[in-house]
C-alpha cells in the first residue's frame, strides 16, 4: 500500500495504491489521517481509488472513520475511479448510500 | 501437506492448500497465492476477488478473535474448482464460533452518523459467496464456503 497526496483546487486529493488489507490498513489509517485530520488538516478531501487493486473491511472501516470526521467539521469526502469488485462490496454495504462516489476525480472535484 | 481428501473429493479438479499461522503477513500472501490460482484457472476477476476477500474476512477474524489465546493458530485451507464451482474449506483450532449465526447483522441502511465502525466482514461473505456453512468438528472449526461460478458473472451479488 502506498498513498500519494496532491492538492486541487483547494481540495486534498489522496490516492492509494496497491492493497488494503488487514496487514496495511493501520499504515493506511494513519497517513489518511495525518493528511486529514487534525488543526492543519484538509476537510475537503477526495479518495482517488484508481490505483487501488483490493480493500478488505478493515480498510473500509477507514473511511467510515474519516467520513465521520469530515462530517463533524462540516468537512466532505468523495470517493472515485472504484474498480468494480470494489465498488460491488461498497454496494453491498450500503457506503453507496452513506459516501459521495463518483466515477471520475473531475466528477469528485466538481462536487465542492 | 498430508495427504488428505479435498473439498469436492475429485482428484483431478485442480486444489490450492495453505496452512497458516496467526500471522498477518503470511495471510496476506496466502490471499495472493489463492488469486493467482483462481486466476490461473479462469476464474474471472470479479469472481476472483470475491473469494479472495471473503476468505481474507473470516480468516483475519479467526487470527484476530478465534485463536487469540492459542499460541500457534493451524489454520488451514483447501479450495477446489469443480461442476462450474468453486470449493473453499477453512478449519482452525480457535474458539468454537460460529460467524454465520453468532455474528451480528450489521444494518447497512443506517445514516453515516449512526453507522457503527466495523462489522461489515461476515455480512460480506455471506453476500458474496454462493452458500456459507460452518461446523464444529471436535476441537476444530470448519467452515465451508462455495462460490458458484457459472452464475452470470456480472451479475450483482446481494
Amino acid at each position: 500500500m502506498n498513498l500519494t497526496d496532491e492538492t486541487k483546487n483547494g481540495v486534498l486529493v489522496l490516492s492509494p495504491q496497491g492493497r488494503i488489507d488487514t496487514r496495511t490498513s493501520s499504515e493506511f489509517e494513519q497517513a489518511v489521517m495525518a493528511h486529514a485530520i487534525g488543526p492543519e488538516g484538509a476537510t475537503q478531501v477526495v479518495m482517488n481509488f484508481g490505483g487501488l487493486d483490493y480493500i478488505n473491511s478493515t480498510g473500509m472501516r477507514v473511511l467510515l472513520i474519516l467520513a465521520k470526521r469530515l462530517a463533524g467539521v462540516k468537512g466532505k469526502l468523495v470517493l472515485c475511479e472504484m474498480k468494480e469488485h470494489i465498488l460491488e462490496v461498497f454496494k453491498i454495504s450500503g457506503f453507496n448510500q452513506i459516501l459521495t462516489i463518483t466515477d471520475t476525480e473531475a466528477d469528485a472535484l466538481q462536487r465542492f | 501437506m498430508a495427504p488428505r481428501r479435498g473439498p469436492a473429493g475429485k482428484s483431478k479438479a485442480p486444489a490450492f492448500s495453505c496452512k497458516l499461522d496467526k500471522d498477518l503477513g503470511e495471510l496476506s500472501e496466502m490471499l495472493v497465492a489463492l488469486e493467482e490460482f483462481a486466476e490461473k484457472h479462469g476464474v474471472s476477476p470479479l469472481q476472483t476477488q470475491r473469494i479472495t476477500l471473503s476468505v481474507d474476512e473470516l480468516v483475519t477474524n479467526i487470527i484476530k478473535y478465534g485463536t487469540r489465546a492459542l499460541e500457534h493458530a493451524h489454520i488451514h485451507l483447501w479450495a477446489t474448482i469443480s461442476d462450474g464451482t468453486f470449493h473453499i474449506e477453512i478449519e482452525d483450532h480457535g474458539i468454537p464460533f460460529d460467524p454465520f449465526h453468532e455474528a451480528p447483522v450489521p444494518d447497512t441502511t443506517l445514516p453515516l452518523e449512526e453507522r457503527p465502525i466495523g462489522g461489515l466482514g461476515v455480512f460480506l461473505v455471506q453476500s458474496l459467496m454462493t452458500t456459507t456453512n460452518y461446523e464444529r468438528i471436535k476441537d476444530r472449526n470448519r467452515i465451508t464456503l462455495t462460490r458458484s461460478l457459472t452464475a452470470s458473472d456480472q451479475e450483482e451479488a446481494q
